[in-house]
């Protein structure tokens, strides 16, 4: 059907690899453009946020007397909360224990998502000028977000706890019972390498192990929606719902230290 | 403009689109009509920009965008100019198979080099669904593109 003249050779030839050495030459590229890329990206981020927040004022009106209603709940628990702390600090000191520092967080705002439907990253506004680094885990105040994957000076691609490219080691909350955490790109999460006698029910808690030292023990995951049995019969998986909406996600806490 | 407001509409307002997940592939859309009405030079520029782009925001290997839209336009010119693609049916139905093809061999490419698995049934839906969504916005891209 073509005609293999020297024309058409060359350009079949010289543009895919052309586009092929480029991306390997320059593969440092990319950080520095996605920081030029940045401010168009803030903009666009904020007109979508005000677009969203007129289409949905009712919504959001109504959302905003249940949020007040709940943090008015919440702050009443805070108060007794404190003197549990209190006494819980007092008490480790009896026994000696070792107190866990807090982590050391940067937050973050998210201005784009990955532009394919092949991966769950989102790029955010903060990179390693304020200190953040590759690996370093990414959470909300609702649970685990992600890992952070790429940084340049102003931003940061995160990969999400759904993306496919991402396992965590978890537990259950309740039993202690360990698995490895995948996402499918969807809403839900798998946990994998249950055996078949594994302590794990529908609504149990699934934290982070802390085993691979990626992220720190026992961040909420999310919580068990379903339990099924491997093709194999050799061992059980659940389905996950993570504790954090990762397609409404708008802030990021990154764990800097 | 158009290729860098395409990739930009990917990364941010299309997300709130999304249907099961999936969103239109408009980068490609917009390198396949390029293919289909520009001179060779320009499409294939397009295609590297646009490809370029796209990489900046994914996360897999720097360049698979890159590589595929080219040879994709590539593709489309040269089919363009042996056959008749007038039609904007014929055009719709060219560029559906360029992006089954596109994502199939991109899913092959990411499992054999970048140990990148997803489930079966996850794969196809989210193939289907890209052509059929991107299928849907395809004659309003067309007229905003002209």
């Amino acid at each position: 059907m073509f005609k293999l003249t020297k024309k058409n050779l060359a350009s079949l030839v010289i543009f895919p690899c052309l586009a092929l050495i480029l991306s390997i030459v320059v593969p440092q590229f990319r950080s520095p453009v996605l920081n030029i890329l940045k401010f168009p990206l803030v903009m666009v981020s904020a007109v979508k946020g005000e677009l969203t927040a007129l289409v949905f004022y009712h919504r959001n009106s109504a959302g905003y007397a249940r949020i007040k209603k709940e943090a008015d709940y919440l702050k009443n628990k805070l108060n007794e909360l404190d003197e549990v702390y209190l006494e819980n600090r007092r008490l480790k000191g009896l026994l000696s224990f070792k107190n866990t520092a807090p982590h050391k967080v940067v937050a973050a705002k998210i201005i784009g998502r990955s532009a394919d439907n092949w991966s769950s990253v989102v790029i955010i506004d903060k990179g390693s000028s304020r200190g953040i680094r590759r690996d370093m885990p990414v959470v909300s105040f609702l649970g685990l977000v992600g890992r952070v994957t790429e940084t340049a000076a102003g931003t940061s691609k995160v990969m999400l706890i759904n993306d496919p490219g991402l396992a965590i080691s978890a537990v259950v909350g309740r039993s202690r019972q360990e698995g490895l955490i995948r996402g499918s790109l969807g809403k839900n999460l798998v946990m994998r390498y249950l055996p078949q006698d594994a302590d794990i029910q529908v609504t149990d808690k699934i934290v982070t192990s802390g085993l691979n030292g990626t992220w720190p023990k026992g961040i909420i995951i999310g919580r068990v929606e379903e339990i099924n049995a491997e093709f194999s019969g050799l061992s059980k998986y659940a389905i996950i719902k993570p504790s954090v909406d990762l397609s409404a996600l708008e802030e990021v806490l990154v764990i800097v230290g | 403009m158009i290729g860098l407001m395409a990739v930009f509409l990917e990364a941010t307002l299309l997300n709130s689109l999304r249907i099961f997940n999936v969103k239109p592939a408009l980068s490609l859309l917009l390198v396949v009509l390029g293919a289909l009405n520009l001179e060779e030079d320009w499409a294939l520029g397009l295609a590297v920009f646009v490809g370029l782009l796209k990489d900046i925001f994914a996360l897999k290997a720097f360049g698979i965008n890159t590589f595929f839209f080219v040879l994709f336009a590539l593709a489309a010119f040269r089919l363009s100019r042996k056959i008749s693609l007038d039609n904007i049916n014929l055009r719709l139905g060219l560029f559906c198979i360029i992006l089954i093809l596109y994502d199939i061999l991109l899913l092959l490419v990411s499992y054999y080099f970048f140990n990148f698995s997803i489930p079966l049934g996850v794969a196809l839906r989210t193939v289907f669904l890209e052509a059929l969504y991107t299928a849907a916005v395809f004659p309003l891209a067309v007229k905003f593109i002209r």
